[in-house]
């Protein structure tokens, strides 16, 4: 599956200067996406994952937000580019979906003309040739009656019908990247399944990379290769989806997908549930950001942020649990993966 | 435990509203059940399926177009004045989103201590003493009481909004997608926080949620609908075992499960198109025009729900 890397990001800081101070929402996030392959940001909301991708964009406000690291994309660093290079990257070569169709189309914008727009500013093409791309983008996101929806506002279509758009507008210009943020979030499930099988159809005929923003792990195990779990502002486990389904290293993790309810789940087998709430950002926890609510902190957690230990082929997870001289009696099996790497 | 006592009845419930000069919309349409006390009855579907409405014409705070709803001998949309004070004292609701559903100028002793003054359950000390007993059964603590409810997270304020309903000590609680604004781990400490209610107040439960693992897990039956009509309701063992209604069957195998080898080996049932607008409604089953299995009949006649089992019910023409 390793066939070239597309984006990479190393150590992305993303820091918001407010009223109540700085909120340090992005503390060294790093990872690579792959072409063809469909990477999942996952965690819970404050994480963190939507600022990632509008780093990655170029879509944060300059004033009050400062940003560090590095976002490379063909050997160049995005995050040096000026708002004229970006506009040229965006939409081209980076794509990106949001969650909420309603709010992010123009509502006063036919949405035929709304596709191409970015067809006549990206591809130089004239507004007759471009409005004939969108239609062929329409009817290659499967909505009924293209030629006369061209011609329709927002407003007239259903949720699951302007998420279609949001991806045909997102796929105009044939990026290598697309991002998508919780992109069936504000679906329902039926719609929701019609939805992502689209988004892997096109990216295996497009070969493009995907980077998946979203809390649901269901969603993740249908349609992702790699993961990222993201605490606090920070990677606290990373991996093939399989490794970190079948056996989740981090604390946090495991207890994200033991608070969800099976349906093949009966009453008897009580909720895992974690207890408190994740950290204020504005004075992050000096340790591991997760030791808090972590029922098998020890001491070292709170002091010191934990180094990532290898677990396997492509696994990292953040934990001191890790560590050869963690005490770890009583801690489920599977969260045991320690690793001689841990000493390199 | 759930027994035999029926504690409320829905009968014909219709609620229709207009939408214009000659356009109705059937949000809830025919739909009768039970619920037992001390039992959780679930209902799933999607957005605009009118369990909402449901929910709300159920506590009397929608009229309703026909039908009726008997809350253990109360008619409650024919309510003596007697009765009033006495139903909403027992019958209590938690809104689905934990941000809108708080007055933000009361306190947080304002919000839950209101239903216990109109009821004059406590006065003066005491009262103070009771919220103070309340917060720290959702698993706030004494602190919060004179804070607004701005100053929560929203897993605080959904417990806050818990905590209101409960000032009154109610049998009977309408819980309105309680969880889906907040996030996973929060979510499930939301569903434990119900569970351990229901079982130490001996609580009944009618639960609305889209989610139906999160139904499945809370309910001991539950109803699923679809624009307006409830298609299938059985034990929550059963709908999820043997689903029988082909609407059930596609939603059951919409829902994406945290397992990476399953979900790319298991075969979805796809169902054709979207939902048909609630604005008249097609004539026969309403899930015709998007069901595998439709044959002539399901466009002409509206099936029944029925007993085809064991507290099975299904509206559906093929499932005998």
């Amino acid at each position: 599956m390793r066939n070239g890397q597309m984006l990479n990001t190393k150590d992305l800081f993303v820091s918001f200067k407010t009223y109540a101070g700085i909120v340090q929402a992005v503390r060294g996030v790093s990872f690579e996406l792959e072409k063809g392959e469909t990477l999942a940001l996952v965690g819970e909301s404050g994480c963190g994952k939507t600022v990632t991708a509008k780093a990655l964009m170029g879509l944060l406000p300059n004033e009050q937000v400062e940003i560090g690291g590095e976002v490379g994309f063909h050997g160049e660093n995005l995050l040096e580019y000026g708002e004229d290079e970006m506009t040229k990257i965006r939409g081209k070569h980076i794509s990106m979906i949001f969650q909420d169709p309603m709010t992010a189309l123009n509502p006063t914008m036919r949405i035929g003309d709304q596709i191409a727009e970015s067809i006549i500013i990206h591809e130089q093409k004239t507004h007759a040739e471009a409005r004939a791309e969108a239609l062929e983008m329409l009817e290659l996101v499967k909505i009924a009656n293209a030629k006369e929806r061209m011609n329709q506002y927002p407003f007239e279509m259903s949720g699951g019908m302007r998420q279609r758009v949001m991806i045909a507008l997102a796929l105009a210009c044939n990026p290598e990247i697309l991002i998508a943020d919780e992109p069936t979030t504000a679906l329902d499930v039926t719609i929701q399944a019609e939805i992502l099988e689209l988004i892997m159809q096109l990216q295996r005929e497009r070969d493009m990379g995907v980077i998946l923003i979203t809390h649901d792990m269901g969603v993740v195990a249908s349609i992702s290769e790699r993961i990222h779990v993201m605490y606090a502002g920070k990677i606290v486990e990373e991996g093939s989806v399989r490794e970190v389904f079948y056996g989740p290293k981090h604390p946090y993790t495991f207890a994200l997908m033991k608070s969800v309810p099976e349906l093949s789940s009966t009453k008897q087998e009580p909720l895992y549930s974690i207890v408190g709430t994740p950290p204020d950002l504005i004075n992050p926890p000096q340790g591991c950001p997760f030791a808090p609510r972590c029922e098998f902190a020890m001491k070292i957690c709170k002091l010191e942020p934990p180094a990532g230990v290898s677990c396997g082929e492509t696994q990292r997870s953040y934990c001191w649990l890790h560590h050869p001289d963690a005490d770890i009696t009583g801690v489920p099996e599977v969260l045991q993966g320690r690793s001689e790497a841990h000493a390199r | 435990m759930p027994g035999n006592e029926v504690l409320v009845e829905v009968k014909g419930l219709k609620k229709y509203f207009q939408a214009g000069r000659r356009r109705v919309v059937k949000a809830v349409d025919d739909v009768s059940f039970r619920i037992y006390r001390g039992e959780t009855l679930g209902l799933v579907g999607e957005s605009g399926c009118g369990k909402t409405t449901c929910g709300k014409a159920i506590l009397g705070l929608l009229s309703l177009t026909e039908g009726e709803v008997v809350f253990d001998g109360m008619k409650v949309h024919r309510l003596e004045p007697s009765e009033r004070k006495e139903f909403t004292k027992r019958a209590q609701i938690v809104y689905q989103d934990p941000y809108s559903s708080l007055n933000p100028r009361m306190t947080v002793k304002d919000i839950i201590g209101e239903g216990i003054d109109v009821h004059r359950l406590y006065r003066g000390k005491e009262q103070e003493e009771r919220v103070c007993e309340l917060l720290h059964t959702v698993g706030l603590n004494r602190e919060h009481i004179n804070r607004f409810p701005h100053e929560f997270s929203g897993g605080q304020r959904q417990r806050i909004g818990i905590a209101r309903a409960l000032a009154v000590e109610p049998d009977f609680v309408v819980c309105d997608e309680p969880m889906s604004a907040l996030d996973v781990s929060i979510q499930a400490q939301i569903t434990k926080l119900l569970l351990r209610l229901q079982r130490e107040e001996n609580l009944t439960y009618l639960f609305i949620s889209h989610n139906l693992a999160m139904v499945k897990y809370v309910s001991d039956r539950v109803g699923v609908m679809y624009l307006g009509k409830l298609v299938e309701l059985t034990t929550s063992e059963e709908l999820y075992r043997n689903p029988l209604h082909p609407y059930t069957q596609a939603l059951l195998s919409a829902i994406p499960v945290a397992d990476p080898d399953e979900e790319r080996s298991k075969e979805r049932v796809v169902m054709k198109g979207e939902i048909p607008s609630a604005i008249n409604p097609p004539a026969g089953c309403r899930f015709a025009s998007r069901c595998r299995f439709v044959t002539q009949v399901c466009r002409e006649d509206e099936p029944a729900l029925s007993e085809v089992g064991r507290e099975h019910l299904v509206a559906c023409h093929l499932a005998k």
